[in-house]
């Protein structure tokens, strides 16, 4: 947690500045000054408290208005200056510190407190659609025979078919087999199962809880560091490249191997996006899915069409890679 | 290393059984060119040495010298490449590769010399090479952008934080290559690459701090702006320092940090002639030619992204 203290206020600054913070957090005193150019690169996971009697009463105004557009912000009120405190949460606000509290003292649970106020409204806003059967953050819960919703990931080698011509069948499956035990490396962090595997690719079943879709970010670096990965550890004269599919959605699960008369909507989606959709290369997701890509990275990604209904993103690719 | 009982004993098996006091005695003028067994043992000149004699004497002296993995290497070469055109089997080689093991060392066929054994043990010198000895280095040098303006516009536990989590890039690049951070002041350090695909790996380590580093700036970075690096790779002769200081006398880090100042944009890295040459295919083409001079050219990765 980053708070920015915006004030140049003595008593405020000493309070702030008394508080006992955990190692991971950091309390950041600033020149009310700065406070509008700030707020321009202000990250989504930074808390900024601003004390209103460092401005005059213009500035008051305008600074207020800009605090209004961000998410996570709190006002100090050292002068008692605001007639209505309350005002202040319609307008998005996540905390209001009062003269009493300046000269008490504040504790780090209240900054927390009024950090997780924001925080979790941001989950919230995670949309759950009704038929989803969220099937738990890991394996334990999970039952063959019934049905949960899962992520699924597809990743298929690409021009593998017609190497196979060219090079011999025996160095693509070596390449193929190399491919597996990678991508088992890949999405064990996350708990996923290589659940049905093709001849140059497969599914992932990752265990989905409604909050995380930590595979997102391996699936970033897998397009991103590519090359890396070829010169690194595939090592062949052939360069590998692959595409990947992402889509959250509902199954029946059963074991590997014993999957043949499963009919699923998800299954179908994922392999036609996978297959029939997918450019070589590069990484896709369905809409759903996108709500999951870290805040900062949401830039890497661009919308590229419909397809059997659903919305599909894809990254973008690094040049040359 | 710590040259346990046994593995003198074994090594003394070793030269006694396998060869003549001769050829004992060439091996270690290898290493140490005006060794004089006759003045060791007290044996006249005139007086052949028994074997056993002369081969106790050696391992002692070799031990008190230091030298014993170099020695061991001797041996292994002499095993392998024989002498004088003459084939000398050396007995007792998988026990004696054996008990280095168990000293937390690894046999490197490429360099012919041990090295230790990551998992085990981690030096600055891999546990091999000798102060004054030149070797041929890949060296990595990383320096943050803009640092003084830095340290003067933000509160010194945001600075201590970023470059904590700029270090942990860096150590975690390097370490699983076995490279080793020779040097890391508060902005930026240099790391060294000695063993297997050493050019390699320093370009892998180097585009893999400015993705982590791309990351970072997006998901985590407490500054205002992101973070930048300059990152520079080059090889050459260095003479082998424990000091740090030294660093910055030998001429290959001088051309090192030449190229990150003055040749480098931020957040992407430059790499001499010397490393590109031979460089894998696969990532030769990500680079651009930055010509210096009518003789000198650098190259210099950037991650750009598609446009849309």
């Amino acid at each position: 947690m980053k708070t920015y203290i915006y004030s140049k206020t003595k008593a405020v600054k000493d309070c702030f500045e008394a508080i006992k913070i955990k190692k991971d957090e950091i309390i950041d005193i600033r020149n009310p000054e700065d406070i509008l150019s700030d707020l321009k690169s202000l990250h989504a996971t930074e808390m900024i408290y601003c004390d209103i009697s460092s401005y005059d009463e213009k500035n008051q105004n305008k600074v207020l208005k800009a605090l209004c557009e961000i998410k996570k912000y709190g006002i100090i009120d050292p002068k008692a200056q605001l007639e209505d405190s309350a005002q202040l949460f319609y307008n998005n606000a996540s905390d209001y510190i009062g003269k009493n509290m300046i000269k008490n003292g504040i504790k780090a649970q209240r900054l927390r407190q009024a950090y997780d106020y924001k925080f979790l409204d941001d989950k919230e806003n995670i949309l759950i659609p009704e038929d989803f059967i969220l099937s738990g953050a890991n394996w334990k819960e999970i039952k063959s025979g019934k049905e949960y919703t899962f992520c699924l990931m597809f990743i298929e080698l690409d021009d593998l078919r017609e190497l196979k011509k060219q090079t011999g069948a025996s160095i693509i499956t070596e390449m193929v087999d190399d491919f597996q035990n990678f991508i088992n490396q890949v999405i064990a962090p996350h708990n996923g199962k290589v659940w049905m595997w093709m001849d140059y690719g497969g599914l992932v079943l990752l265990p989905f809880d409604g909050e995380n879709c930590s595979i997102i970010m391996s699936c970033i670096k897998l397009i991103m560091n590519r090359k890396m990965l070829n010169a690194e550890f595939f090592g062949y004269d052939i360069e590998m490249r692959y595409r990947i599919a992402l889509h959250i959605g509902n199954t029946v699960y059963k074991k590997r191997g014993d999957t043949g008369e499963i009919v699923s909507d998800s299954i179908n989606s994922i392999f036609h996006l996978g297959q029939q959709y997918a450019e070589p290369g590069n990484l896709y997701m369905t809409d759903y899915v996108t709500q999951f890509i870290p805040a900062g990275l949401r830039s890497l990604f661009v919308e590229d069409g419909e397809f059997e209904g659903r919305n599909i993103h894809r990254m973008r690719l690094p040049l040359g890679h | 290393m710590k040259i346990t009982s046994q593995l003198k004993s074994l090594t003394m098996k070793a030269l006694s059984q396998s060869m003549d006091v001769q050829t004992m005695i060439a091996m270690v003028r290898e290493l140490h060119y005006n060794y004089d067994i006759h003045k060791q043992t007290g044996y006249a000149d005139s007086i052949p040495i028994p074997k056993m004699t002369a081969a106790e004497q050696i391992v002692n002296d070799i031990n008190k010298m230091n030298l014993f993995p170099q020695f061991i290497n001797q041996i292994i070469l002499l095993h392998k490449n024989g002498h004088m055109g003459k084939k000398f089997p050396v007995k007792f080689l998988r026990e004696i590769f054996n008990e280095i093991k168990d000293q937390g060392l690894l046999y490197d066929n490429q360099y012919n010399m041990f090295v230790e054994n990551p998992e085990v043990r981690i030096t600055r010198n891999w546990g091999t090479l000798q102060n004054n000895n030149e070797y041929y280095i890949t060296f990595l040098r990383l320096d943050i952008v803009g640092n003084s303006k830095l340290v003067r516009e933000y509160d010194n536990k945001i600075i201590q934080r970023t470059y904590n989590d700029l270090k942990e890039i860096v150590e975690k690049a390097a370490s699983k290559r076995n490279a080793r951070i020779w040097n890391w002041e508060g902005d930026g350090g240099t790391v060294a690459f000695f063993f297997t695909d050493k050019n390699l790996f320093a370009v892998l380590s180097a585009m893999e701090i400015v993705h982590e580093l791309f990351l970072y700036n997006k998901m985590r970075c407490l500054l205002k702006k992101p973070l930048g690096v300059r990152i520079a790779v080059h090889a050459g002769p260095f003479l082998y320092s424990d000091n740090e200081e030294d660093l910055k006398k030998n001429d290959t880090i001088k051309k090192l940090i030449e190229m990150e100042a003055k040749h480098t944009k931020p957040n992407t890295f430059t790499i001499s002639s010397e490393i590109v040459e031979g460089l894998d295919p696969v990532l030769y083409n990500l680079f651009g030619a930055i010509k210096i001079d009518q003789q000198t050219s650098y190259y210099n990765y950037e991650l750009r992204w598609e446009s849309v």
